[in-house]
């Protein structure tokens, strides 16, 4: 049998549903890496939003059977629901500018059939040198050869 | 033990081909930036011949296999 994807059509449904509805957000953090080819692992997909009071943000979610969970005590904002457990919701991003700032340097990129904004290895390196945990000072010089070899091969 | 050249040329044109061209890319990568690890950047171009979604899926898998390892 097949292994399901951690990434399947109905966890990209919620991302498509996103999409459609405007709300504005981006993939952040090593899940962006990896989609620029980093060789790094994640258990999560990070996404930033412009503004988790979007009104578009609920509807959004529960076409596809998923909830926005606001912080509540010790809990983070997270996403609920079936198909919701791959994505952590990213609050503010240490070390950038705005989301209006960074989104304007966003690049687009394909996931199947849905064009999802994401963070730039560029930014992403910035954002994990600003925030400085043992985790983060190990992966920096992979993100640095990962947007090495990006650099050399474009346009190839 | 076989080394890296005589592995290659043992293995299937398809593979001698991709293992060559590989090679040739990693060194201009490191032509442009001697600095850079060559692991990573083999790693990081074999990735870029993949498309975005499964190279996201490859990454979330393994993550996850490696916290499942550390339970």
């Amino acid at each position: 049998m097949a292994e399901a994807l951690p990434l399947s059509e109905s966890e990209l449904r919620i991302l498509e549903s996103l999409v459609r509805h405007e709300v504005k957000f981006m993939i952040v953090g090593l899940s962006a890496a990896a989609l620029q080819g980093a060789p790094v692992v994640t258990q999560d997909v990070e996404l930033w939003f412009e503004n988790l009071n979007d009104p578009r943000l609920i509807p959004a979610l529960r076409e596809v059977g998923a909830a926005y969970v606001p912080p509540m005590s010790l809990n983070p904002p997270m996403l609920a629901g079936p198909h919701s457990e791959p994505f952590d919701i990213v609050i503010a991003m240490t070390g950038l500018g705005s989301f209006s700032d960074e989104s304007k340097s966003s690049l687009t990129i394909a996931l199947g059939n849905i064009k999802v904004a994401v963070l730039p290895l560029e930014r992403i390196i910035v954002n994990k040198i600003a925030t400085d945990r043992p985790k983060d000072r190990l992966v920096v010089p992979v993100l640095e050869n990962a947007l090495r070899a990006n650099r050399a091969t474009e346009g190839n | 033990m076989q080394n890296e050249a005589e592995a290659l040329a043992n293995a299937p044109d398809d593979a001698q081909e991709w293992g060559r061209k590989l090679a040739e890319d990693v060194a201009k990568v490191l032509e442009k930036y001697p600095e850079a690890d060559p692991h990573d950047v083999r790693l990081t171009l074999i990735a870029l011949q993949l498309p975005p979604l499964e190279r996201l899926n490859r990454s979330l898998r393994r993550g996850r296999g490696f916290a499942a390892f550390r339970k």
